[in-house]
């Protein structure tokens, strides 16, 4: 751990992939409370609106505000801005009623404006990231849809490596005929296109699910199709490691299999494993991205990055016009990215050969 | 043969003389290979029957529901099918059958009369279709191949050899940017660009056809095939000159190296003839799948730019349940990630002498 924190200090990068990654789960952990409004609440006659929040006018002066905005034009989306209505921004404002973990009721919000408050209900909402095609706030709804896309990479690379682990290690171990049927079942899932698979699989169960179990079939799928790459690769390193003296002397005394793989052969390769959740997770994401992409991910009412991705930046006439709809899809990429600098920095610390290797 | 224990079910099912095995190392592998091979696709085969079966609904009623739903204008609606009707059609496609004898019926088929069937959507010849998109995706994936393999040896060897300047950090940042980044929402972002400022066409295959201007078509078809080219090359050169880089770097750390600079072998040399041969290794082994994914198309890539493709035509194929379709794509598909994996073993001893002689 102490090594962790020296490696992040010597390599910005990797400390701001990990900040990064700290905040956004944290702003999922705490969704109903950060996002000003619910994922599904609807505001009449400001669809495609523009992201809002403005540092200064003349009106109030220096503080976060929102401009009054009048729709113009209904079809092609335009807005033009209240000479002088100017709303302010205010932290632990009150909003919407919500459920933080769907326990306790809370009515304060992180930020809003005066539109829930007795006094003024007809202020303008503010809208960080814009809104979409049917007048939702794109900020909110990214935290909300945080929930599918942040956990769905942990859960589906926990399922992929619990198989792995399992079938790699006992094929390592054991050898033999079971080396040979456990090989042969994960080429046989190789062989199969993945995305074809997935398809087969989305199309056999897709017949109106509701969210959870949706979510749950995807990483269920997704896991089935990433486990045997991970398990030929655990195969080899148990193969390795089973040739040393310590494994020798555990069976000499006799212990069971069992113990000698979990306790003894496994626990030698926990770096490797940790490198290969790290950068297994972003492969999930994006995973759960391209089935939403094709329409068979997760669906309204439920949100996640990747459905809202498939709902507003499919088209890319939309995309042009409000460019703003594609700020899911730069949350992912983000992610993809941190994952992925965090990942490589915990590889360079595993390997210093690697390092010494990369000086010289 | 002096590891017996890797392989020792493939001798016995396949000829089961160890005294051949010995005398004749490369054909007792290649048909132990073969044989496997045989039986995989076999299996293959019948777990897509097999999937298919699962699934609610089949084309027959798919087809009897579109009809429902084509109403022809204010018109009564006259076309529906009736009982009788559906369940003859389903009777001529050995729809009502169980999976296994669909399957057998299929390879009947294709193997007694020769024939692939013909599509059950569009009616034309499996052949036809399959063979005129596969030639789309032949082209832009072998350009695309061509591309990224020339340009990242050219840069991995080059900057391999900057290694410790200040130059490395920005490579080895940039090329695990590339790497990182969601392949789905830069070709996203590609388009929009294109859309943006109208320097690329939007969409991946030009209107006009061949037959009618051939010189035309083909400048046409190549301005039109730039971006998808583009999005296609920096998905794919990051995680190629990251390997390269790698394993260059890793064998100039070699001892044999060191060696070689200390007897005075120019550096040019040192590079080219000696680090670099065996920088072909792990590039052999990671390319296996180079074959089928040359065939294979990519279906987002696809779908983004609507080009015509293979991997789009297979798409909508399982949506549908195109039986006939899917299996002939899929049954090729695999049998080339098999054909390529037996190619890079043997390409590996070619290359190697080390695997070579350890298999004698």
């Amino acid at each position: 751990m102490k090594g962790f924190c020296r490696a992040l200090r010597r390599r910005p990068i990797a400390l701001i992939s990990f900040i990064v990654l700290a905040v956004l789960y944290f702003g999922m952990l705490f969704c109903e409370f950060l996002a000003p409004y619910g994922p599904n609440e609807q505001f009449a006659n400001h669809s495609y609106q523009p992201p809002g929040l403005q540092l200064y006018s003349r009106t109030l002066g220096f503080r976060p505000q929102v401009q009054t905005l009048v729709l113009l034009n209904d079809i092609t989306r335009e807005y033009a801005g209240l000479e002088g209505h100017y709303n302010p921004v205010k932290l632990f404002a009150v909003g919407p009623e919500a459920k933080l973990w769907g326990l306790i009721p809370i009515r304060h919000h992180f930020f809003g404006t005066d539109r829930y408050a007795n006094p003024q209900p007809d202020a303008e909402p503010i809208f960080l990231f814009g809104t979409d095609n049917l007048g939702r706030d794109i900020f909110s709804r990214i935290l909300y849809g945080s929930r599918i896309s942040l956990t769905i990479g942990f859960v589906g690379v926990t399922i992929s490596l619990l198989i792995a682990l399992l079938l790699g290690g006992l094929a390592g171990y054991l050898g033999g005929i079971w080396d040979w049927i456990i090989m042969r079942l994960a080429e046989y899932i190789i062989l199969v296109p993945g995305l074809y698979l997935i398809l087969f699989l989305r199309s056999i169960l897709s017949t109106n699910l509701n969210s959870g179990q949706s979510y749950a079939i995807i990483t269920v799928i997704l896991s089935t199709v990433g486990w045997p790459g991970t398990a030929r690769m655990i195969r080899g390193m148990v193969h390795a490691i089973k040739r040393n003296d310590f494994v020798a002397n555990a069976e000499l005394e006799s212990m069971p299999a069992r113990a000698i793989l979990f306790r003894h052969i496994i626990p030698q390769m926990a770096s490797i494993l940790i490198i290969s959740v790290t950068l297994g997770i972003p492969g999930f994401i994006l995973g759960e991205t391209v089935l939403s992409y094709l329409g068979l991910g997760i669906v309204d009412p439920a949100v996640s990055w990747g459905s809202m991705i498939n709902r507003d930046a499919t088209t890319i006439t939309n995309l042009v016009q409000f460019p703003w709809v594609f700020a899911p899809g730069v949350f992912l990429i983000v992610i993809a990215l941190s994952f992925n600098f965090l990942g490589e920095l915990l590889r360079d610390m595993a390997d210093p050969n690697w390092r010494e290797r990369r000086r010289g | 043969m002096s590891s017996p224990a890797s392989r020792p079910v493939l001798g016995r099912s396949s000829f089961g003389l160890a005294q051949l095995r010995q005398r004749h190392p490369l054909v007792t592998f290649l048909t132990g290979r073969v044989l496997t091979m045989a039986i995989m696709l076999f299996l293959l085969g019948l777990g897509v029957f097999g999937l298919m079966s699962l699934s609610p609904g089949d084309i027959v009623d798919n087809y009897a529901r579109s009809l429902i739903l084509q109403t022809r204008g204010f018109q009564s609606n006259t076309n529906t099918l009736t009982d009788a009707q559906i369940q003859e059609a389903k009777h001529r496609l050995w729809l009502d059958r169980p999976f296994y004898a669909q399957y057998f019926h299929w390879l009947h088929q294709v193997f007694v009369e020769h024939d692939l069937g013909r599509s059950l959507i569009s009616r034309a010849p499996v052949l036809y279709l399959v063979g005129t998109r596969m030639l789309n995706s032949i082209i832009l994936n072998l350009l695309s191949l061509v591309f990224i393999t020339i340009i990242s040896f050219a840069l991995g060897l080059y900057f391999s050899s900057k290694a410790g300047t200040r130059i490395d950090p920005v490579v080895a940042f940039v090329s695990l940017f590339l790497n990182a980044f969601p392949g789905i929402l830069l070709l996203i972002l590609l388009q929009m660009f294109a859309l943006a400022t109208g320097i690329f066409p939007v969409t991946a295959y030009p209107t006009d056809n061949f037959d009618g201007r051939p010189l035309g078509f083909t400048f046409s078809y190549l301005y039109h095939i730039i971006l998808p080219l583009i999005g296609a090359f920096l998905g794919g050169i990051g995680g190629e000159l990251r390997l390269i880089r790698a394993t260059m770097l890793d064998q100039l750390g070699q001892p044999y190296i060191m060696a070689l600079r200390s007897r005075g072998i120019s550096e040019r040399r040192i590079y080219f003839n000696h680090a670099f041969r065996n920088t072909m290794n792990p590039f052999i082994t990671s390319s296996s799948n180079l074959l089928a994914d040359l065939f294979s198309g990519s279906l987002i890539l696809e779908i983004v730019f609507s080009y015509p493709g293979i991997g789009r035509l297979m798409y909508e194929a399982v949506i549908q349940k195109d039986i006939n379709l899917v299996m002939t794509n899929i049954m090729f598909i695999s049998f080339l990630i098999l054909v390529g994996m037996l190619i890079s073993d043997v390409a590996l001893a070619l290359v190697d002498p080390r695997i070579r002689y350890s298999n004698q």
